[in-house]
């Protein structure tokens, strides 16, 4: 077996020679993810703010509903949307299995109860007299919305870069719904799963040095955020 | 009087290995590295319970693609290798990486495709034309992309027809043989596969079709070989040496040779008989 | 006598089983600053937030400028004249000077027109200086008065300010009722809610105290003529 210093060495130089093979990679894995993060921030942002300012009947059940969500596997999303999503299953015709929008509509799906979640609770800390100062000063209620989002802004970054870290570091679902195409539906996460089955150990090291500096960054970026939160508090 | 002692501990010992019963819960398990194809198309669950009832041997079986196969048996993460790329298995022979390479069994690639079939490749007994035409009109390929025994088949194929495949059309799945098929069938697209993983998988295939068959180019021959006991301390050669013997054996290949799916026969037992 | 921008009439709000408020009639007149005593949990804040249309009432009839309307179409009207001051006002995390523009900047008016405003009102407040400041590191008197004129530069008909002088010294006091009696004599309608009764008695044209869910009048120790300017304050 190769050993793990020449794996890693010869995964250093892929990463530092700008091997086309592996930056598609990851260029698919940012792509995806990314997409799957800006369609469903809105709306997930917005359920949130209706679970956190509205007062109507089931809305205590919707929050507990959507933190049970944050625990489900991303296994089980993908085989949901496998099944949805196959020639034999009710949007078959549309034929997107195993391509990209699967992939990010699946990643959609796991950051959605994240985003609903966190940004919940971030709006919830906000304070009543930031929507009653806004709409006194006469602001419509979606300008009213905008200032409370602003206030907590801190808050919500986490929770996206949260979601973010979640779904770029998922591999069952997108394995699943994607199939891992090469140079079309192979992210970081399915193609380290692959080349270890190949026994292809240096790119998926390399691939994993670019997850590892990434959670890095995300986390950094996480506590500075938590950081500031706590001085506005 | 020394010669006495040693024959009476021979002695003992012939006695001794005739009431211990043949079957002991102290083997070792054999570790089988094979293709996926052998395990999908559920050959091994025929020939294999027969040979751990009569042995006591218990096989765990590691399905993964002939490349990986090949490379756990190297790195001694494996015992006994079912594989089937017989250019690659005498180069790891000749390389003292395995010993007693025995002929097994075969059967054929076939090309697979949509219905519509955009690239006129049904009835062809060319499979390079096949490639060919499927290279022309841009339909979607699906190919392996794992290293295995049927990937290296499918890439020396396009060699041989003269074609460098890349670009949208050509898809690197990276999986398992079902895995590959089921893609084909979800993206309109052609692929090459074995036959027995086809026939095990076609049920679950309504928009896919066997296109192309026959060339003996196609022609896919599985081997079985043991891991060189003299690179790893730890191996258990014996066993390995059964189950080769086994699957080898006028027993092992009846059976292989009396598998079928939907009445049809998926591998040809092709061990001399003993 | 013009008659009264809003008038509200038959009033009520429950929590629960508990009437917090059952008001028969309560009228926003401009240039009137009307003070509304009481206990602290009387209901003082609560009337302040239906006045300015934050909370929706059980019930209530509303007649702006003698025109009855139904709660949906008067609160509308509501919110584009009346500002709510909470009694701690609420400072977005950001400066003085955007805080100060925010509403203004809900409305399309162009930037450099808006700084330009901003700067006056920031003169008028004498809080020019803190203008770059982040508004959250004043001090109570300076959030106060940077709501003021938040609140001011909207040029609402009426203000409605909850508690405005708790937890200010004497020196912010004063400058606060200085700042709402000229506000005031500028013709606003002002309420006030507070249980500093010495401090804007003088001030007040009217005073009501809430009591049980019910507003009681309140004779005025000194009926003031309008227009007097005002120079000394009680202690």
């Amino acid at each position: 077996m190769e050993s793990l210093t020449d794996a890693s060495f010869r995964a250093l130089s892929l990463l530092v020679s700008g091997d086309a093979e592996l930056w598609a990679i990851i260029s698919i894995s940012f792509g995806v993810s990314l997409q799957a993060i800006l369609y469903t921030t809105p709306v997930a942002l917005l359920t949130a703010y209706a679970l956190a300012h509205f007062e109507f009947p089931g809305r205590r059940t919707l929050v507990s509903l959507f933190h049970t969500l944050l625990a489900v596997p991303a296994v089980v999303v993908g085989l949901t949307l496998y099944l949805i999503l196959s020639r034999s299953g009710p949007f078959g015709d549309l034929k997107l299995l195993f391509t990209q929008t699967a992939m990010v509509l699946g990643q959609m799906v796991l950051s959605f109860p994240i985003l609903v979640a966190m940004g919940h609770s971030a709006l919830q800390s906000a304070d009543q007299r930031v929507w009653e100062t806004a709409h006194t000063l006469g602001a419509t209620p979606l300008r009213a919305m905008f200032t409370v989002m602003h206030e907590v802004r801190y808050g919500l970054f986490a929770a996206v870069i949260a979601a973010f870290g979640r779904i770029i570091a998922e591999v069952g679902c997108s394995m699943m719904v994607g199939g891992n195409i090469l140079n079309y539906t192979r992210n970081i996460t399915t193609a380290i799963a692959l080349e270890t089955s190949k026994g292809q150990f240096a790119q998926g090291i390399a691939l994993g040095i670019v997850l590892l500096v990434l959670a890095l960054v995300l986390n950094y970026s996480l506590s500075t955020l938590r950081h500031r939160l706590a001085m506005q508090a | 009087m020394r010669n006495v002692f040693i024959k009476t501990f021979a002695l003992v010992a012939l006695v001794l290995s005739t009431i211990t019963p043949p079957v002991s819960a102290a083997q070792r398990p054999i570790r089988l590295a094979t293709t996926t194809s052998t395990d999908n198309s559920g050959l091994l669950r025929q020939l294999l319970p027969p040979f751990e009832e009569q042995t006591g041997y218990k096989v765990h079986v590691i399905a993964v693609g002939t490349g990986k196969a090949l490379r756990m048996g190297r790195d001694g993460d494996a015992d006994v290798l079912l594989v089937h790329a017989y250019d690659d298995e005498i180069r790891f022979v000749n390389a003292g990486y395995g010993v007693n390479r025995r002929d097994v069994m075969y059967n054929d690639f076939i090309i697979v495709g949509p219905e519509s079939d955009e690239a006129k490749i049904q009835g062809l007994k060319d499979a390079l034309s096949a490639l060919t035409n499927i290279r022309q009109s841009k339909s979607a390929f699906v190919s392996r992309g794992d290293d295995s025994g049927t990937h290296k088949r499918e890439r020396w194929l396009w060699q041989q027809a003269g074609i460098t495949p890349g670009g949208s059309w050509y898809r690197e799945a990276g999986q398992g043989m079902g895995k590959v098929l089921q893609i084909a069938e979800e993206l309109d697209g052609y692929t090459l596969t074995d036959r027995g993983t086809w026939l095990a998988h076609k049920a679950t295939l309504p928009h896919l079709k066997l296109l192309v068959a026959g060339d003996e180019r196609l022609y896919n021959r599985y081997g079985i070989l043991a891991v060189n006991p003299k690179r790893f301390a730890d191996l258990n050669f014996q066993g390995a040496m059964r189950l080769i013997e086994w699957v080898t054996s006028q027993q092992g290949q009846d059976i292989i040779k009396n598998y079928k799916i939907n009445n049809e026969i998926l591998f040809f037992p092709l061990a001399a008989p003993p | 006598m013009k008659p009264p921008l809003f008038l509200f009439r038959h009033v009520t709000k429950r929590f629960g089983d508990r009437v917090l408020l059952n008001i028969d009639q309560f009228a926003v007149s401009e240039g009137v600053c009307a003070l509304i005593s009481g206990e602290n949990g009387a209901g003082k804040t609560t009337l302040l937030k239906i006045v300015s249309g934050l909370i929706k009432p059980d019930s209530a009839k509303v007649h702006v400028k003698e025109v009855e309307m139904s709660w949906a179409k008067a609160r509308a009207r509501i919110q584009r004249n009346v500002v709510y001051l909470h009694q701690d006002p609420y400072m977005l995390d950001t400066s003085v000077e955007r805080n100060v523009a925010y509403g203004l900047r809900l409305h399309k008016e162009p930037r450099a027109s808006i700084y330009e405003k901003v700067a006056d009102a920031l003169r008028w407040a004498r809080l020019d200086h803190l203008a770059h400041r982040n508004a959250r590191s004043l001090s109570g008197g300076e959030k106060q008065r940077v709501a003021l004129t938040r609140a001011r530069i909207v040029n609402p008909s009426v203000l409605a300010l909850d508690e405005p002088t708790t937890n200010m010294d004497q020196q912010s006091r004063i400058s606060t009722y200085q700042l709402i009696d000229e506000l005031r004599n500028e013709g606003m309608a002002i309420l006030v809610a507070s249980h500093d009764q010495t401090g804007f008695t003088p001030i007040a044209d009217h005073h009501t105290q809430l009591v049980g869910g019910k507003l009681i009048e309140v004779e005025t120790a000194v009926r003031r003529s309008r227009g007097t300017k005002i120079t000394r304050f009680p202690g």
